[in-house]
């Protein structure tokens, strides 16, 4: 009994609990792992998920939703997650998943993240930067420089200025959903206050990036953003 | 050629592009004191800014731990608590505690070695005092060599000149024995190997050992010594050493960065888009003229923040603004909070309503008050400068107590009584030759709130193990035994830490006062008042507090016992506003009668990260005060956030040092005015603004 007693003061004391009902956060995880019947509910769970219907999502259904709407992968992950244009302000057009995961793009560039992970303040390129406005790949001018900013101790953030040299790459088709694009590889190597990365694009003639590798700070590193359906005013 | 690939293809072609940091050289090590250095000798190498790391260390001739801080990106910090064996007489330790400086003057550059001047047991001439001047070169990217020149301890072997007589040891305060006396060279090299973290070194010393010789069985045989180093992973590095031809070490080094959290940050939810008024909204402030309406509002408003943890105090709406006194229960930087509080303002308050005024609480004081335009809030989102924009066009100014004047929607207090229970693990590091004391305590806290300005504090704690005050021998203190007599407040029962009846106010915008009274802490009951002027758009702050207190009994839960005393200091703070750095001097009466003054820097990260270091000097003879000399600690508060993928307030905090010293002893007081209200002027909100947006 008493044994029990002590055991019981340590869960306590190493849980901790108060009259708001709240709990250690990382212990209520631990218990949802632990706890009797976690695996039968866990593989309940996946076979519910695998017997589901699977939603084919194809351009003729992103189109009935009269959305913008992008897609975006992180990491190691292959499916991605979809995002919805939410506001506009002037060129910048924010995106926000179910979650409320948002990114803002001027035009196909990535200008701020929110709860992907480590945020991206904000992102200044140079006028006329042919990710941000439609630009076919032979068109593409030499070099821009853009100002990243991140989370530091000023009102502006850490900045992190960079030059970054557009090359123009192979021509590449692309399946995307049900249908399949001929685009054109374009290249921007950037570099600049100690950091140096290379963000990839899949390009239309008409200048439209369908595809996009982009990168999002030295902790987040890059994200993959399919332009689905592109915002117009 | 036309390639083909799927969409994941994409991955594909970034594998071979470089998508990283420019590369840097190997990390900088640790010596066997806990020091970035080489074994036994310094180096100049530095650690990342903020990098924090808690070794313990144990060889033949001593043993203990070290707390080391990269307090600025030049200037490195450790405070060091060892057991020398064998020092005054054979198998007689004598306990060292000591503060080291390390000073960056000159980066490494393409050609140029790194140069730094150094400080063992600063200020202090102790038996590990020494000065010296090191250069560190990289050559390649795994092998580093050292060159150095030292003095004191760092000069007692193989001297090359001497610059004058050096003041025997004799613990003194002063700067008169520094780079005084022999002076001799020592060195080493650090290669960092091809088997991945583990870095082997080799040095020649400059250490004579002279007085681990004179008592002890140690035997200095050769001056080289050579030493291997292995990380695990970046938080945690084991290390061996073979010195002086006769004896063996080891060190383990637990390390952290503020800058570098455990988990990437805020996988929670992100803020609300904005999409600005339309420019023909409607300017209709009918609405405002009818009272259910504003208070309908003000209701809904409140519901709708409260799941994200924020909750609202005070309110009132009229046509053209809103006033919000608001509690943040959630969010570590307070801008994140009062950033995402306006992204849903401006999403859901009526077109007409312009103006947002929003004032921070901290516990029942509102602290600073924002005053933020709408139509400026919608000309910043998502752009690029958002950031410096939205500061410079946010005005701030102290609050009152309350919003004054008619038609002030206040929240009932709807949870009078609240509880809590959790774990606390004192240390001390102090006894137990340096490798420290801890317990592991239930604590159970309980508050009855009156009313918003007064509430009744209770505090029970249970001691579940742990051995501090296990090896408490007797008493041999001159002073009054204010905190000697720790040990005797021990107990396996039940202990009313806390029982009080506090309260609290503000008497203008800018003057704060708290009045307690009751069993303010384990060692001391009585009445102790405070007050606090502090702009908020001021960086420093004045305060004043005195008490009149009884000593508790050890055992009893109410009890006293004869000493009674009056104590109070005077206060300055000033927030710098560089670096996150913050000093505190207070002078003043202490517990024990005594009179002086207690200075405190600090350095908080935009994370929540605190590491303060603070020392004592009052009118207590060194002798008096017995080992260590004066009062002198490092207090390190870690916030969950740092080890958790979402927002939480919630931090833990290790004290080294102040243990059990009657000199310099202040009343144990948790609710004081400016560690209330602290991070919440216009300084701390520059700091942490970028988090505005987020």
């Amino acid at each position: 009994m008493k044994l029990g007693l002590g055991a019981l003061a340590v869960v306590t004391a190493l849980s901790g609990c108060s009259s708001g009902g709240n709990t250690n956060p990382i212990i209520s995880a631990v218990w949802q792992k632990v706890k009797p019947g976690a695996r039968r509910e866990a593989e309940a769970a996946a076979a519910e998920t695998a017997a589901r219907p699977q939603i084919v999502v194809t351009f003729e259904k992103i189109k009935e939703t009269g959305l913008a709407i992008i897609r975006a992968r992180v990491g190691e992950d292959t499916r991605g997650v979809m995002l919805y244009g939410r506001a506009v302000n002037d060129d910048y057009v924010t995106y926000a998943s179910q979650l409320q995961q948002t990114m803002t793009l001027q035009g196909s560039l990535i200008t701020a993240s929110r709860a992907i992970g480590f945020d991206m303040l904000s992102l200044r390129t140079d006028v006329g930067d042919p990710v941000t406005v439609l630009t076919p790949p032979d068109d593409w001018r030499e070099s821009v420089t853009r100002d990243y900013r991140f989370t530091g101790d000023t009102p502006g953030g850490r900045l992190i200025s960079v030059t970054c040299r557009f090359s123009k790459g192979p021509a590449f088709e692309l399946e995307l959903l049900d249908k399949t694009f001929d685009t054109t590889v374009m290249k921007s190597r950037c570099a600049g206050d100690g950091q140096r990365f290379t963000n990839v694009h899949l390009v239309m003639n008409d200048g439209q990036i369908m595809q996009s590798a982009q990168w999002l700070g030295p902790d987040q590193g890059m994200i993959e953003i399919d332009i689905l359906e592109p915002y117009t005013p | 050629m036309m390639v083909r690939k799927t969409m994941v293809a994409i991955s594909a072609l970034l594998a071979a592009m470089p998508v990283a940091a420019l590369a840097q050289g190997f990390a900088p090590s640790f010596s066997s004191s806990g020091s970035i250095g080489i074994i036994d000798m310094p180096n100049a190498a530095m650690q990342p800014d903020g990098q924090t790391s808690w070794s313990f260390l144990n060889n033949g001739t001593r043993s203990g731990g070290a707390l080391n801080f990269q307090l600025l990106p030049n200037i490195e910090v450790s405070a060091r608590i060892i057991s020398l064996d064998d020092w005054t007489a054979p198998g007689a330790s004598f306990g060292d505690n000591t503060l080291d400086l390390k000073f960056r003057l000159v980066d490494e550059g393409d050609i140029r070695p790194a140069i730094a001047i150094g400080f063992q047991d600063f200020l202090s001439n102790g038996p590990t005092a020494s000065e010296y001047i090191v250069a560190t070169k990289s050559i390649g990217e795994n092998l580093r060599i050292t060159a150095g020149l030292g003095w004191g301890r760092l000069g007692s072997s193989n001297p090359v000149f001497s610059t004058g007589t050096r003041p025997a040891v004799d613990n003194a305060l002063g700067v008169s024995h520094m780079f005084t006396g022999d002076a001799a060279l020592f060195g080493g090299v650090e290669w960092q190997t091809p088997l991945n973290n583990l870095t082997l070194k080799a040095e020649y010393s400059s250490d004579a050992y002279t007085g681990e010789q004179a008592f002890g069985d140690f035997t200095r045989n050769s001056p080289f010594n050579l030493g291997a180093e292995y990380r695990l992973g970046s938080h945690l590095s084991l290390a061996a050493y073979y010195n002086y031809g006769s004896d063996l070490g080891f060190r383990v080094t637990f390390s952290g960065n503020p800058n570098q959290p455990i988990t990437p940050q805020d996988l929670g939810v992100g803020p609300a888009p904005v999409n600005a008024r339309l420019a023909d909204y409607s300017r209709d402030v009918s609405w405002a003229a009818v009272p259910v309406v504003r208070k309908k509002m003000m209701e809904i408003l409140a519901s709708a923040l409260e799941p994200d943890g924020l909750i609202v105090q005070e309110g009132r709406i009229s046509g053209d603004t809103l006033e919000l006194y608001v509690s943040n229960n959630k969010y570590t930087r307070q801008p994140m909070a009062v950033g995402r509080l306006a992204r849903v303002l401006a999403g859901s308050t009526p077109p007409s309503v312009e103006v947002f005024r929003i004032t921070m609480m901290s516990g029942n004081l509102p602290t600073t008050t924002m005053e933020i335009k709408r139509a400026d809030l919608e000309a910043q989102v998502d752009r690029p400068n958002a950031g410096p924009d939205s500061f410079n066009t946010t005005a701030f100014s102290s609050a009152p107590y309350h919003i004054a004047g008619e038609g002030v929607w206040e929240r009932e207090i709807d949870k009078r009584f609240s509880w809590r229970i959790s774990p606390n693990i004192p240390v001390n590091l102090f006894n137990a030759g340096g490798l420290g004391e801890l317990d592991l305590i239930l604590t159970g806290t309980a508050q009855y709130q009156v009313s918003d300005a007064f509430a009744l504090n209770l505090s029970v704690t249970q001691k579940l193990l742990g051995n501090i005050g296990d090896g408490a021998g007797i008493n041999l203190s001159p002073l009054p035994h204010v905190r000697s007599d720790a040990g005797l407040y021990n107990s396996s029962r039940p202990v009313v830490g806390r029982l009080t009846a506090d309260f609290q106010t503000k008497i203008a915008p800018s003057l704060y006062a708290r009045v307690s009274a009751g069993y303010l802490e384990r060692m001391f009951g009585g009445i102790d008042a405070e007050l606090l002027w502090k702009p908020a758009t001021q960086n420093w702050g004045l305060g004043a507090e005195i008490a009149y207190v009884k000593q508790r009994d050890f055992e009893s839960f109410f009890g006293f016992q004869a000493y009674e005393t009056v104590t109070g200091h005077a206060s300055l703070y000033w927030n710098t506003g560089w670096n996150g750095l913050e000093a505190q001097v207070d002078v003043g009466r202490y517990l024990a009668g005594d009179w002086g003054g207690t200075f405190t820097l600090s350095r908080r990260f935009t994370n929540g990260w605190e590491v303060a270091g603070y020392m004592t000097l009052t009118d207590v003879s060194f002798a008096d005060f017995g080992e260590g000399n004066f009062d002198k600690g490092i207090r390190l508060r870690i916030p969950f956030n740092w080890t958790l993928p979402f927002e939480s307030r919630a931090a833990t905090t290790v004290a080294f040092g102040g243990y059990g010293n009657d000199g310099g002893a202040k009343l144990n007081i948790n609710n004081r005015l400016y560690s209330t209200i602290r991070g919440n002027d216009t300084t701390d909100y520059y700091e942490t603004w970028g988090a505005y947006w987020q």
